[in-house]
């Protein structure tokens, strides 16, 4: 409802690195391209370095399309990457921040319930900085595509403007995709960096990475077992090898053996949300995320701040 | 006129301490009520009881809902200063008046304005640029642009110059307050509050020592200035305080008839501040 929208619009305000660091980047790749055109970027692809202008002149026709699938799906994880460092750093400041300056004594005196506070920051987290995200990585590739695709037209080759839109569609369509993926699978680890940021009184982040450094050392010392330390290394490597064919690395690579695949597989074949969604790991993480959530709100709803 | 606040027994212990020792008191609508005690009295203790802001045990009920299960609700109808200064420092004063009136169904955005186009304070600043005149000119802002019932103030003017201070008051009485509504403020600068409340509660060690309205206060303790040889014959009628004024000795009585006291020397009513040190000092002797 209304107050949701309020809430994430305050998020946008306060914690303004969400918007600012994906157009930070955006603007960063469009300006290396437009630098690439009058020569001085040269851009790494499988038949050497060179710049737009040698591309347009070397790359063949035929060779545009999955060229500039891959240049993007590579792109969109370059923000996906960015995107997540962002939002785990606005998490163990989310709830921090506000009872470090005593705001929260204003936002308390509103009639929101904490529940909701608590569960807009988490959207902000899971939902609109990707969202954010992926329309900064679209707008990026809009650009990259028009200013690449009319410099090698101007040189006589038209494949490069032809080839963007399917080539964006496809990389969008795996950045929406692997976005959702991370979120639902990050969902317990982002709840936990709240959860922390709601109970540190100094050092959010410290109270992030302590708990589970001791829990690690614990059972080590204890148990001599690793079962947590790999359980975490799990969550912590992504979703990608559950919501992706070939834990997404197929998408990536170009080459196979010794002949070039130079395709993209068609999006059918590339994700597997049903795998993803019959993992039990993915749910029992839902439900742990659910609690920590709860933990937060009930932190912040009972800390006294004096 | 109905029953804002209704306590019984409320208490709060942080550790050993005592912060709230079973206080019982109710307070009407239409009414500035004045809380007063010395710092660690249990008046913000008790302030957060009401705004649901912290645990407490005993009976409370606020305007009829329960702080600890209701808040949020509770908030719809109460507003609150905590301190001056909590404000967002990274908002700019546009976007609190977005806030606010987002969040808030009964703020109304034309009064706030209204109200800040009287001040000097620029609407795309940062809160974090202005003076903390300027920021508490602003809460003070949002606060009487919300339609509630019951107004909390905690120390609102502490730390502002006495222009700003006798403007917020001056701005809450003119502009705020009627029947309808009712303030609760808590505040070290008694001097400067008392000709506008109406009741007045002391808090001393979690206790409620005294709990009168204005008018009432004027019946029951009288201030009797004397000259030092009558001094012997006006301890006698067991004063409840003692103090040297000039070339006088100033006695402070509860219960004793104007008439009584006016055969020895000039009777008044006492300010609330003489008083309060009194009735504090009684508490702990």
């Amino acid at each position: 409802m209304n107050q949701i929208a309020v809430l994430l619009r305050r998020e946008f305000w306060e914690h303004r690195a969400i918007a600012i660091v994906p157009l930070v980047f955006g603007v960063l790749f469009v300006a290396a391209v437009l630098l690439s055109v009058v020569g001085l970027v040269r851009f790494s692809v499988d038949i050497g370095e060179m710049t737009i202008t040698e591309m347009a002149r070397h790359v063949r026709p035929d060779d545009w399309k999955p060229g500039m699938q891959v240049a993007f799906v590579s792109l969109a994880g370059i923000f996906q990457a960015v995107m997540i460092i962002v939002v785990l750093f606005y998490l163990a400041d989310a709830l921090y921040a506000e009872r470090r300056d005593r705001s929260i004594l204003f936002w308390k005196s509103l009639p929101v319930r904490d529940s909701t506070v608590v569960g807009s920051k988490f959207l902000t987290a899971a939902a609109v900085a990707p969202a954010f995200a992926l329309a900064v990585f679209v707008a990026t590739v809009v650009l990259i595509w028009l200013i690449a695709g009319i410099t090698v037209l101007v040189l006589g080759e038209s494949a490069a403007l032809t080839a963007g839109p399917a080539a964006l569609l496809a990389a969008s369509a795996v950045m929406a995709w692997s976005l959702i993926a991370q979120s639902l699978w990050y969902a317990p680890v982002y709840a936990w960096v709240l959860l922390a940021s709601a109970f540190a009184r100094r050092a959010a982040l410290l109270w992030v990475l302590l708990p589970p450094v001791g829990l690690i050392i614990a059972e080590r010392t204890l148990l001599g077992s690793g079962h947590f330390a790999r359980l975490l290394a799990e969550r912590l490597s992504g979703a990608w090898e559950l919501a992706f064919a070939m834990g997404g690395r197929r998408g990536l690579l170009m080459d196979e053996g010794a002949a070039h695949v130079h395709a993209l597989p068609v999006l059918g074949e590339l994700v597997t949300p049903g795998r993803f969604f019959g993992s039990p790991g993915l749910w029992a993480g839902l439900l742990v995320a659910l609690a920590f959530l709860a933990a937060a709100t009930a932190l912040r709803r009972w800390r006294d701040e004096g | 006129m109905s029953t804002v606040i209704r306590a019984r027994g409320l208490s709060r212990s942080y550790g050993a301490l005592r912060a709230l020792d079973g206080v019982d008191f109710d307070i009407e609508s239409g009414r500035i009520v004045g809380l007063i005690g010395p710092n660690g009295a249990g008046k913000t203790t008790a302030l957060k009881a009401v705004l649901g802001l912290g645990p407490f045990d005993g009976e409370l009920e606020v305007l009829g809902l329960d702080p600890r299960r209701q808040r949020a609700e509770l908030m719809q109808q109460v507003c609150f200063i905590a301190d001056t200064a909590v404000l967002p420092r990274w908002m700019k004063v546009r976007q609190a008046l977005d806030v606010v009136e987002g969040l808030h169904p009964r703020f109304r955005r034309e009064r706030a304005a209204a109200f800040l186009a009287r001040t000097e304070i620029p609407a795309g600043k940062r809160i974090g640029q202005l003076s903390k005149g300027m920021i508490t000119q602003l809460h003070l802002a949002l606060v009487m642009a919300i339609d509630a019932k019951l107004l909390v103030l905690d120390e609102p003017t502490l730390g502002l110059d006495i222009i700003y201070r006798k403007d917020f008051y001056a701005a809450l009485l003119d502009d705020y307050f009627d029947e309808e509504r009712t303030i609760l403020l808590t505040t070290h600068q008694v001097e400067e509050v008392e000709n506008i409340l109406t009741d007045v509660m002391f808090i001393s060690h979690g206790r409620v020592l005294l709990n009168e309205s204005m008018a009432a206060l004027g019946d029951k303790f009288l201030e009797l200035a004397v000259r030092p040889d009558r001094a012997d014959a006006v301890r006698a009628l067991h004063p409840l305080s003692e103090r040297q004024g000039l070339g006088r000795n100033v006695f402070l009585f509860e219960g004793r008839s104007r008439e009584e006291l006016a055969e020895h020397g000039d009777v008044r009513v006492p300010g609330v501040a003489d008083l309060f040190v009194a009735k504090v000092r009684r508490a702990s002797a």
